[in-house]
């Protein structure tokens, strides 16, 4: 199913972040594993990626390295900083407070503090 | 492996849309190596080749757009506050200087003073043009830095056994002027570089770089023996800069050993102090009081003009006190007179602001990625700490001593070697996201792990 991509804005720093919380990544790493974990309904473009990730890299939110595989190609990996670290707690946290909110919509109810 | 023509055009159209070019090697080199794996994918999935090739440059979207994304993110990076805090720390100076000099009647040239500044200025921004890449990566070449090696040690050797620093007051006779060991004194502020590029070369050259870096720091010193004080101002930044070096394990040699080498140059010290003039010197510091009127006379004046001091305004020793019996005051004892004169909360401006310079400096280095730019940006921070302090013993201890005028406050050549080291600095910070060192460039990880003894990760393939 083709998803608005406007859904997806805002949310792909939370997703890079969730990924690299796990294990250090490179760039192809995180496509293919963003691509696998979402059923293929999250293709990020190398041209979207790079540009975020740099970007995160200046806030300090990531950190890069490089290492040469057996192939004798080198890799940047990216890991995963402890503002990073603060950063992904925070936008998880919001996400699940705006998802949580939007599903209750959806299903019609509405609890009682908003009722109030 | 040689990326495609369609590879190497998009990347170009990446590049293309990057108006800094520093940033393009960065970009370059990560987008080759997406589409490479890309195009890997492909051919392992049994698409053919030419297939493969253009699938790989068309997932990785519109150039243009990712050229234009790179573009907002990377320019020459100016920190600003840095350069603020300089702004403040000369502005705050000046005011205190001038309106000390007002006080005392002395007769203020306006026009050197602005001279002064707008040579500053143009100094700094040499050094800022110039960028530490070209001096550390392209200027000072193996054989360079082996030429000047070789050139230290022989001129170390001619002082410690032919010349035998005979001249007035330590001081080497042949570059004497007026008396003064001013050459020497001076170079001292710009020697740092050479040190920091010298040792840089040496980076992840093991035990025996350490110790060519080592014997370069010990014949500098051989050398600079003529000016105690730039003898002292370069054993503690050569002493900070290797300590930074095998601190971050540049060598791969033992930490213990490293630092028991680099506490040598201070039975050097034991040279320094063998005149007789210096000698009373350092009994005075200890004793001001056993020669109130000879060698202790600076140190006695200070303290009874310091003792009378107030936090806030005129101390019972006032100005026109301090100006009568401290010799120099106006030029090795400012902060003395503005402590005599307004208390010693006319300190706080002035020190605030040295604290922010330095506290931003060192959260700009952490952007650094090349290890020659933080070494470059530690050494100039170790040589200015060193001023400072030095200018505050002279003021408010009994260590009296002929030392650098305080810094970005006063002197003419000291300032303008402050303000040249400052542009290198920033042209540090200006370039800090995007270059890295050539070392990085050539070596493998593997290579480098092994020389760091950390284990090697399994991570992907």
């Amino acid at each position: 199913m083709a998803i608005d991509k406007s859904l997806q804005t805002g949310s792909t720093t939370m997703l890079l972040l969730k990924l690299l919380e796990e294990e250090d990544l490179y760039g192809y790493q995180m496509i293919e594993r963003l691509q696998q974990r979402s059923n293929n309904i999250f293709a990020l473009k190398a041209g979207t990626l790079y540009p975020l990730l740099h970007s995160l890299e200046e806030q300090g939110l990531v950190q890069s390295y490089e290492q040469t595989a057996e192939t004798g190609r080198k890799r940047k990996y990216y890991t995963l900083t402890k503002a990073g670290q603060k950063m992904l707690a925070a936008k998880e946290q919001e996400w699940n407070t705006f998802t949580g909110a939007i599903s209750r919509v959806l299903q019609g109810g509405g609890g009682i503090a908003t009722i109030q | 492996m040689q990326p495609s023509s369609r590879a190497k055009e998009y990347v170009e159209q990446v590049c293309g849309e990057i108006r800094w070019q520093k940033a393009h090697a960065v970009v370059r080199e990560e987008l080759y190596a997406h589409m490479e794996d890309q195009r890997e994918a492909y051919l392992s999935a049994g698409i053919a080749e030419e297939e493969a090739d253009i699938l790989a440059v068309e997932e990785m979207g519109n150039p243009l757009e990712t050229g234009s994304h790179f573009d907002n993110l990377y320019r020459p990076h100016m920190e600003w506050g840095v350069l603020l805090f300089t702004g403040i720390i000369v502005a705050v100076g000046m005011v205190m200087r001038i309106q000390l000099l007002r006080e005392t009647g002395a007769e203020i040239v306006w026009e050197s003073e602005f001279l002064i500044l707008a040579f500053g200025m143009a100094v700094m921004i040499y050094g800022y043009k110039l960028d530490y890449t070209a001096l550390f990566q392209h200027y000072f070449s193996g054989k360079v830095s082996g030429v000047i090696w070789a050139l230290l040690c022989t001129l170390a050797v001619y002082f410690v056994f032919f010349a035998g620093w005979h001249a007035v007051n330590g001081s080497m006779g042949w570059i004497l002027v007026n008396g003064n060991d001013i050459i020497f004194h001076y170079l001292g502020l710009l020697w740092p570089v050479v040190m920091c590029a010298f040792l840089y070369m040496q980076y992840q050259k093991g035990a025996s770089g350490y110790l060519y870096s080592f014997t370069f720091l010990l014949f500098t010193l051989c050398l600079f023996e003529g000016s105690s004080s730039a003898f002292f101002l370069l054993m503690g930044t050569g002493f900070f800069m290797h300590g930074y070096a095998l601190w971050k394990n540049w060598f791969g040699c033992s930490r213990k050993w490293g630092l028991t080498f680099l506490l040598f140059p201070f039975v050097l010290i034991v040279m320094i102090i063998r005149y007789p003039y210096r000698l009373g010197r350092l009994y005075a510091v200890l004793h001001p009081f056993a020669d109130p009127v000879g060698y202790g006379y600076a140190s006695v004046q200070i303290m009874t003009t310091l003792q009378e001091a107030r936090i806030i305004g005129e101390g019972g020793k006032n100005l026109q006190y301090a100006l009568e019996y401290i010799p120099n005051l106006m030029t090795d004892h400012i902060l003395t007179a503005a402590v005599s004169h307004w208390g010693w909360v006319s300190l706080l401006p002035l020190f605030l602001a040295y604290g922010m310079l330095f506290y931003l400096g060192w959260r700009a280095c952490y952007r650094v990625k090349s290890q020659a730019g933080k070494l470059l940006v530690v050494t100039v921070s170790a040589l200015w700490l060193l001023q400072i302090a030095g200018y505050l013993c002279n003021n408010f201890t009994t260590l009296q001593m002929g030392w650098y005028s305080l810094l970005f406050v006063q002197g003419r050549y000291s300032l303008l070697a402050n303000l040249f080291l400052l542009g290198l600095v920033l042209s540090v910070f200006k370039t800090g996201a995007v270059q890295k060192d050539e070392w990085e460039q050539n070596r493998n990880f593997e290579e480098k792990q092994v020389f760091l003894k950390k284990p090697i990760p399994q991570n992907g393939d």
